[in-house]
Protein backbone atom coordinates (compact mmCIF):
# COMPACT_ATOMS: atom_id res chain seq x y z
CA UNK A 1 0.00 0.00 0.00
CA UNK A 2 3.22 2.23 0.79
CA UNK A 3 3.99 2.65 -3.01
CA UNK A 4 0.92 3.21 -3.77
CA UNK A 5 0.95 6.47 -1.64
CA UNK A 6 4.16 7.38 -2.61
CA UNK A 7 3.22 7.14 -6.31
CA UNK A 8 0.45 9.29 -5.33
CA UNK A 9 2.49 11.88 -3.85
CA UNK A 10 4.62 11.39 -6.55
CA UNK A 11 3.48 15.20 -8.33
CA UNK A 12 4.98 16.48 -5.45
CA UNK A 13 8.56 14.72 -5.56
CA UNK A 14 12.10 15.36 -5.59
CA UNK A 15 12.17 14.49 -9.33
CA UNK A 16 8.48 15.88 -10.55
CA UNK A 17 11.17 19.39 -9.25
CA UNK A 18 13.91 18.48 -10.90
CA UNK A 19 12.21 17.51 -13.76
CA UNK A 20 10.26 21.16 -13.86
CA UNK A 21 13.74 22.83 -12.96
CA UNK A 22 15.90 20.64 -15.52
CA UNK A 23 16.41 21.47 -19.36
CA UNK A 24 13.27 20.45 -21.17
CA UNK A 25 14.92 17.40 -22.84
CA UNK A 26 12.70 14.96 -24.62
CA UNK A 27 14.98 11.94 -23.19
CA UNK A 28 16.31 10.85 -19.48
CA UNK A 29 19.03 13.26 -19.13
CA UNK A 30 21.69 10.64 -18.86
CA UNK A 31 21.42 10.62 -22.25
CA UNK A 32 22.85 13.95 -22.46
CA UNK A 33 20.37 14.21 -26.32
CA UNK A 34 22.54 10.99 -27.68
CA UNK A 35 19.57 10.43 -29.61
CA UNK A 36 20.64 7.41 -31.05
CA UNK A 37 21.51 5.64 -28.08
CA UNK A 38 17.96 6.69 -26.51
CA UNK A 39 16.58 4.85 -29.65
CA UNK A 40 18.70 1.54 -29.05
CA UNK A 41 17.97 1.76 -25.40
CA UNK A 42 13.86 2.38 -26.49
CA UNK A 43 14.39 -0.56 -28.65
CA UNK A 44 16.14 -3.13 -26.48
CA UNK A 45 14.03 -2.11 -23.50
CA UNK A 46 10.60 -2.99 -25.38
CA UNK A 47 11.99 -6.13 -27.28
CA UNK A 48 12.98 -7.43 -23.98
CA UNK A 49 9.70 -6.52 -22.39
CA UNK A 50 7.50 -8.69 -24.96
CA UNK A 51 10.24 -11.15 -24.81
CA UNK A 52 10.22 -12.07 -21.46
CA UNK A 53 6.18 -12.29 -21.21
CA UNK A 54 6.50 -14.33 -24.10
CA UNK A 55 8.25 -16.58 -22.89
CA UNK A 56 6.94 -16.37 -19.48
CA UNK A 57 3.61 -17.03 -20.63
CA UNK A 58 4.94 -19.77 -22.55
CA UNK A 59 6.73 -21.08 -19.17
CA UNK A 60 3.41 -20.80 -17.31
CA UNK A 61 1.41 -22.98 -19.63
CA UNK A 62 3.66 -25.53 -20.13
CA UNK A 63 3.70 -26.16 -16.40
CA UNK A 64 -0.36 -25.75 -16.26
CA UNK A 65 -0.90 -27.98 -18.78
CA UNK A 66 1.81 -30.84 -18.19
CA UNK A 67 0.96 -30.71 -14.14
CA UNK A 68 -1.02 -33.97 -14.45
CA UNK A 69 2.16 -35.76 -15.87
CA UNK A 70 5.01 -33.53 -14.33
CA UNK A 71 5.58 -33.85 -10.81
CA UNK A 72 6.56 -30.42 -9.28
CA UNK A 73 9.97 -31.70 -8.17
CA UNK A 74 10.54 -33.74 -11.28
CA UNK A 75 13.30 -32.34 -13.09
CA UNK A 76 11.60 -30.71 -16.46
CA UNK A 77 9.17 -28.73 -13.95
CA UNK A 78 12.23 -27.37 -12.08
CA UNK A 79 13.64 -26.22 -15.68
CA UNK A 80 10.39 -24.53 -16.32
CA UNK A 81 10.12 -23.38 -13.51
CA UNK A 82 13.81 -21.59 -13.53
CA UNK A 83 12.61 -20.51 -16.69
CA UNK A 84 9.46 -19.06 -15.44
CA UNK A 85 11.13 -16.91 -13.18
CA UNK A 86 14.04 -15.94 -14.95
CA UNK A 87 11.30 -14.37 -18.14
CA UNK A 88 9.77 -12.73 -15.37
CA UNK A 89 12.35 -11.00 -13.80
CA UNK A 90 13.27 -9.87 -17.33
CA UNK A 91 9.83 -9.10 -18.09
CA UNK A 92 9.47 -6.60 -14.28
CA UNK A 93 13.26 -5.28 -15.04
CA UNK A 94 12.86 -4.19 -19.01
CA UNK A 95 9.28 -3.67 -18.93
CA UNK A 96 10.23 -1.20 -15.90
CA UNK A 97 12.78 0.43 -17.93
CA UNK A 98 10.90 0.60 -21.01
CA UNK A 99 8.03 2.36 -19.02
CA UNK A 100 10.18 5.23 -17.93
CA UNK A 101 11.84 5.89 -21.20
CA UNK A 102 8.12 6.22 -22.62
CA UNK A 103 6.80 7.51 -20.11
CA UNK A 104 9.50 10.55 -20.04
CA UNK A 105 8.03 13.74 -21.01
CA UNK A 106 9.03 17.08 -19.40
CA UNK A 107 6.17 18.74 -20.13
CA UNK A 108 4.36 16.04 -17.25
CA UNK A 109 6.96 16.54 -14.46
CA UNK A 110 4.26 14.28 -12.20
CA UNK A 111 4.16 11.35 -14.84
CA UNK A 112 7.95 11.01 -15.00
CA UNK A 113 8.34 11.34 -11.61
CA UNK A 114 5.89 8.31 -11.28
CA UNK A 115 7.07 6.28 -13.45
CA UNK A 116 10.75 6.86 -12.06
CA UNK A 117 9.60 5.71 -9.02
CA UNK A 118 7.67 2.84 -10.07
CA UNK A 119 10.49 1.31 -11.47
CA UNK A 120 12.34 1.74 -8.18
CA UNK A 121 9.36 -0.52 -6.78
CA UNK A 122 9.34 -2.76 -9.24
CA UNK A 123 13.14 -3.41 -9.59
CA UNK A 124 13.16 -5.23 -6.12
CA UNK A 125 10.44 -7.72 -6.89
CA UNK A 126 12.24 -8.44 -10.51
CA UNK A 127 15.60 -9.09 -8.56
CA UNK A 128 13.39 -11.58 -5.78
CA UNK A 129 12.73 -13.27 -9.33
CA UNK A 130 16.46 -13.58 -10.21
CA UNK A 131 17.17 -14.59 -6.93
CA UNK A 132 14.92 -17.25 -6.85
CA UNK A 133 15.70 -18.76 -10.07
CA UNK A 134 19.31 -19.03 -8.58
CA UNK A 135 18.64 -20.47 -5.72
CA UNK A 136 16.19 -23.01 -7.60
CA UNK A 137 19.47 -23.84 -9.85
CA UNK A 138 21.60 -24.60 -7.02
CA UNK A 139 18.77 -26.56 -5.01
CA UNK A 140 18.10 -28.71 -8.29
CA UNK A 141 21.69 -28.88 -9.52
CA UNK A 142 22.12 -32.71 -8.73
CA UNK A 143 19.38 -34.24 -9.41
CA UNK A 144 19.08 -32.23 -12.76
CA UNK A 145 22.59 -32.72 -13.69
CA UNK A 146 22.03 -36.23 -13.18
CA UNK A 147 18.45 -36.68 -15.53
CA UNK A 148 20.25 -34.22 -17.94
CA UNK A 149 23.20 -37.14 -18.58
CA UNK A 150 20.87 -39.51 -20.68
CA UNK A 151 21.56 -41.42 -23.49
CA UNK A 152 20.79 -39.45 -26.86
CA UNK A 153 23.63 -36.16 -25.94
CA UNK A 154 23.40 -33.60 -29.31
CA UNK A 155 20.37 -32.05 -29.12
CA UNK A 156 18.90 -30.99 -32.42
CA UNK A 157 18.32 -27.05 -32.35
CA UNK A 158 18.74 -26.11 -35.91
CA UNK A 159 15.87 -27.94 -36.77
CA UNK A 160 14.01 -25.18 -33.97
CA UNK A 161 14.87 -22.22 -36.13
CA UNK A 162 11.79 -21.36 -37.20
CA UNK A 163 10.17 -21.98 -34.15
CA UNK A 164 12.03 -18.20 -33.62
CA UNK A 165 9.89 -16.66 -36.13
CA UNK A 166 7.61 -14.68 -33.97
CA UNK A 167 10.27 -13.60 -31.65
CA UNK A 168 11.56 -12.13 -34.43
CA UNK A 169 8.81 -10.29 -35.67
CA UNK A 170 8.47 -8.95 -31.76
CA UNK A 171 12.04 -7.71 -32.36
CA UNK A 172 11.46 -5.80 -35.75
CA UNK A 173 8.39 -4.69 -34.54
CA UNK A 174 9.88 -2.52 -31.74
CA UNK A 175 12.49 -1.76 -33.41
CA UNK A 176 9.86 0.30 -36.12
CA UNK A 177 7.93 1.48 -32.77
CA UNK A 178 11.37 2.84 -31.24
CA UNK A 179 12.18 4.36 -33.86
CA UNK A 180 8.64 5.92 -34.83
CA UNK A 181 8.37 7.41 -31.51
CA UNK A 182 11.82 9.23 -31.87
CA UNK A 183 11.64 10.33 -35.21
CA UNK A 184 7.97 11.55 -35.34
CA UNK A 185 7.21 13.03 -32.01
CA UNK B 1 19.71 15.26 -33.47
CA UNK B 2 17.26 17.18 -35.45
CA UNK B 3 13.14 15.66 -35.22
CA UNK B 4 14.03 14.60 -31.70
CA UNK B 5 15.31 17.72 -30.19
CA UNK B 6 13.01 19.84 -31.75
CA UNK B 7 9.64 19.43 -29.66
CA UNK B 8 7.50 20.14 -32.85
CA UNK B 9 5.00 16.78 -33.02
CA UNK B 10 4.55 15.43 -36.36
CA UNK B 11 1.15 15.92 -37.65
CA UNK B 12 -0.20 13.57 -40.46
CA UNK B 13 -3.15 14.85 -41.99
CA UNK B 14 -5.60 11.89 -43.31
CA UNK B 15 -8.93 12.30 -44.75
CA UNK B 16 -8.88 15.47 -43.58
CA UNK B 17 -8.52 14.79 -40.38
CA UNK B 18 -5.20 15.28 -38.25
CA UNK B 19 -3.09 12.73 -37.16
CA UNK B 20 -0.20 13.05 -34.07
CA UNK B 21 1.99 10.57 -35.92
CA UNK B 22 4.08 8.97 -32.96
CA UNK B 23 1.10 7.97 -30.98
CA UNK B 24 -0.42 6.72 -33.74
CA UNK B 25 2.07 4.80 -35.19
CA UNK B 26 3.77 3.57 -31.54
CA UNK B 27 -0.25 2.41 -30.69
CA UNK B 28 -0.59 0.42 -33.64
CA UNK B 29 2.98 -1.31 -33.21
CA UNK B 30 1.74 -2.36 -29.60
CA UNK B 31 -1.52 -3.47 -30.72
CA UNK B 32 0.46 -5.67 -33.37
CA UNK B 33 3.02 -7.07 -31.01
CA UNK B 34 0.55 -7.89 -28.51
CA UNK B 35 -1.48 -10.27 -31.19
CA UNK B 36 1.93 -11.64 -32.30
CA UNK B 37 3.15 -12.82 -28.37
CA UNK B 38 -0.76 -13.73 -27.63
CA UNK B 39 -2.85 -14.08 -30.09
CA UNK B 40 -1.13 -15.95 -33.38
CA UNK B 41 -1.52 -19.20 -33.12
CA UNK B 42 -3.13 -20.16 -36.28
CA UNK B 43 -4.11 -23.15 -37.43
CA UNK B 44 -5.00 -23.54 -40.89
CA UNK B 45 -6.46 -20.68 -43.47
CA UNK B 46 -9.22 -19.86 -41.63
CA UNK B 47 -8.10 -20.14 -38.19
CA UNK B 48 -5.47 -17.25 -39.87
CA UNK B 49 -8.12 -14.99 -41.50
CA UNK B 50 -9.84 -14.64 -38.11
CA UNK B 51 -6.58 -13.45 -36.21
CA UNK B 52 -6.10 -11.06 -39.25
CA UNK B 53 -10.02 -9.90 -39.12
CA UNK B 54 -9.47 -9.01 -35.14
CA UNK B 55 -6.04 -7.40 -35.44
CA UNK B 56 -7.96 -4.99 -37.49
CA UNK B 57 -10.95 -4.33 -35.32
CA UNK B 58 -8.01 -3.90 -32.81
CA UNK B 59 -6.16 -1.53 -34.57
CA UNK B 60 -9.03 0.52 -35.53
CA UNK B 61 -10.33 0.63 -31.90
CA UNK B 62 -6.75 1.48 -30.77
CA UNK B 63 -6.08 4.12 -32.72
CA UNK B 64 -9.06 5.96 -32.57
CA UNK B 65 -9.29 5.66 -29.14
CA UNK B 66 -5.82 7.59 -28.69
CA UNK B 67 -6.89 10.01 -31.38
CA UNK B 68 -9.98 10.97 -29.55
CA UNK B 69 -8.23 11.24 -26.49
CA UNK B 70 -4.63 12.83 -27.76
CA UNK B 71 -3.09 10.59 -25.48
CA UNK B 72 1.14 10.88 -25.16
CA UNK B 73 3.70 7.89 -26.00
CA UNK B 74 3.37 5.94 -23.09
CA UNK B 75 -0.47 5.95 -22.87
CA UNK B 76 -0.61 5.47 -26.18
CA UNK B 77 1.20 2.09 -26.15
CA UNK B 78 -0.72 0.88 -22.97
CA UNK B 79 -3.57 1.33 -24.61
CA UNK B 80 -2.37 -0.55 -27.75
CA UNK B 81 -0.89 -3.23 -25.84
CA UNK B 82 -4.37 -3.47 -23.52
CA UNK B 83 -6.60 -3.61 -27.01
CA UNK B 84 -4.63 -6.00 -28.55
CA UNK B 85 -4.33 -8.39 -25.62
CA UNK B 86 -8.31 -7.79 -25.21
CA UNK B 87 -8.58 -9.39 -28.72
CA UNK B 88 -11.36 -11.15 -29.35
CA UNK B 89 -13.03 -9.74 -26.18
CA UNK B 90 -13.46 -6.90 -27.87
CA UNK B 91 -16.54 -8.56 -29.72
CA UNK B 92 -17.82 -9.49 -26.70
CA UNK B 93 -17.64 -6.36 -24.45
CA UNK B 94 -19.53 -4.50 -27.18
CA UNK B 95 -22.31 -7.42 -27.24
CA UNK B 96 -23.07 -7.70 -23.67
CA UNK B 97 -22.90 -3.85 -23.74
CA UNK B 98 -25.68 -3.80 -26.27
CA UNK B 99 -27.55 -6.57 -24.80
CA UNK B 100 -27.52 -5.11 -21.40
CA UNK B 101 -28.71 -1.57 -22.41
CA UNK B 102 -31.38 -3.51 -24.56
CA UNK B 103 -32.78 -5.73 -21.63
CA UNK B 104 -32.53 -2.29 -19.27
CA UNK B 105 -35.01 -0.08 -22.11
CA UNK B 106 -37.07 -3.38 -22.67
CA UNK B 107 -37.92 -3.66 -18.89
CA UNK B 108 -38.31 0.15 -18.49
CA UNK B 109 -40.68 -0.40 -21.48
CA UNK B 110 -42.43 -3.27 -19.95
CA UNK B 111 -42.35 -1.50 -16.68
CA UNK B 112 -44.13 1.30 -17.59
CA UNK B 113 -46.73 -0.88 -20.13
CA UNK B 114 -47.37 -2.76 -16.60
CA UNK B 115 -47.52 0.63 -14.71
CA UNK B 116 -46.42 1.00 -11.36
CA UNK B 117 -46.18 -1.66 -9.45
CA UNK B 118 -48.66 -2.64 -6.27
CA UNK B 119 -47.82 -5.32 -4.01
CA UNK B 120 -50.39 -6.99 -2.77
Amino acid sequence: MTCFVLLADAASSLVAKSVEAGSASPMPNSFNNDTTLFTFNLFVMTASFFLGAMMAGKQARRVWMQRLYDHPKDPVTIYRVILLLAASGLTLRCGAGAMVLWGWNPEHPATTARVVMAQRWLDPIAMACGIAWMALAILGEPGVEHQLRKAPLPVDMWSRWPALVRAGLVVVLSFTAALAAVCLR
Amino acid sequence: MGAAASREPVIWWIGGYPFVAGPMVVCIMAVIITRVVIGLQAQGRAQWTLDVAITALCLLVAVLWVQAHQLDLLAAGITGIGIGAAGASLIGIAKSEVVEKARVRFGAAVDAFLGPNIKP
